[in-house]
């Protein structure tokens, strides 16, 4: 009878805990619908900026968040030692178009920068362009930043 | 004999509410937990984007409060004022700045180019794209110069924010 007793009491609290353990979740789940409908109702708020207007809020956040130095800094970190930035064009929009002429010791040198390039999740749409080869190399490359929008 | 009738009605109850009533809230229990775990997910989703987008409107409203001004020639002189700001101490020079009225929805049109070392030449790039000169930044253009950098920029100031 003791054995029937301890087993019931002990179905018993595997229910109760189960109830419990139930009842907490869909707690947790309406709190973070009712959060996440609020979110939605913001967020459609938000986009339905005009284009114009959005573009132009993209524009100034990417002038400040995404200055020439910090951008400068994040393409330094990928330029090999023997590859050189020799000019560098920003074009700021709805994201940051990028325009750069280098010059590398050797056509290796050159691949490593590019394979870093798009390697780096900091850049994206890489397209080498023109490059000379007489003896050294000089190309030029056109890039996407977009180290803010990570 | 009656203990015995007792405990095997016991231990029968007892495997009728596990199975019965335990297990399946169990499951509705782990069912809910995943629900949670998807609707957590789709949370931070949606606070990921939120936070993007309102830090881009506050950015907009940054850029287009900070200079804020009744006229187009107020508007200049302000934005001129501010880039000047930004020049004095910078080590860099062949300095040509021009500021003119811009159209809607910009405020005034931006054109500064400098020659320089270039920590100077970056450093004054990273002032002038500060939110509170209220200058956007739409073209930039670093070229080599002997022994320096030139700098080439075009920018933007935003009328009121819409």
């Amino acid at each position: 009878m003791g054995v029937g007793a301890l087993t019931l009491i002990l179905a018993g609290y595997a229910t109760g805990t189960s109830w419990a353990e139930f009842k907490r979740a869909r707690q947790h789940v309406v709190d973070v619908r009712r959060e996440t409908e609020a979110g939605q109702a913001r967020l459609k708020t938000l986009e339905a900026r005009s284009a114009p207007t959005a573009a132009l809020a993209t524009q100034a956040l990417l002038s400040s968040d995404a200055a020439p130095p910090r951008l400068l800094s994040d393409l330094a970190a990928v330029l090999p030692p023997d590859v050189k930035l020799d000019s560098l064009a920003l074009t700021y929009g709805e994201d940051i178009a990028v325009q750069m002429q280098v010059s590398a010791k050797g056509g290796a040198a050159y691949e490593v920068f590019l394979q870093r390039l798009e390697a780096s999740p900091l850049f994206a749409d890489v397209i080498p362009g023109e490059e000379a080869r007489d003896g050294s190399l000089t190309a030029s490359v056109q890039a996407r930043y977009r180290g803010v929008a990570r | 004999m009656i203990a015995r009738w007792i405990a095997a009605a016991l231990l029968v109850s007892a495997v009728v509410l596990y199975a019965a009533v335990a297990v399946p809230t169990q499951r509705q229990a782990a069912a809910a937990a995943d629900e949670y775990r998807r609707a957590r997910d789709e949370a931070r989703d949606i606070r990921t984007r939120l936070a993007r987008l309102e830090r881009r409107d506050a950015a907009h409203t940054r850029a287009a409060t900070a200079l804020a001004a009744a006229t187009p020639g107020d508007t200049v002189r302000a934005v001129r004022r501010s880039v000047v700001q930004t020049l004095q101490n910078a080590g860099v020079s062949g300095v040509r700045l021009s500021v003119l009225p811009g159209r809607p929805p910009y405020a005034a049109r931006v054109r500064l180019s400098a020659t320089g070392p270039y920590s100077e030449v970056m450093a004054l790039a990273g002032r002038i794209s500060r939110p509170e000169t209220g200058v956007v930044l739409e073209r930039v253009r670093l070229s080599p110069r002997p022994g320096a950098v030139a700098l080439d920029l075009d920018g933007v100031t935003l009328g009121p924010a819409q």
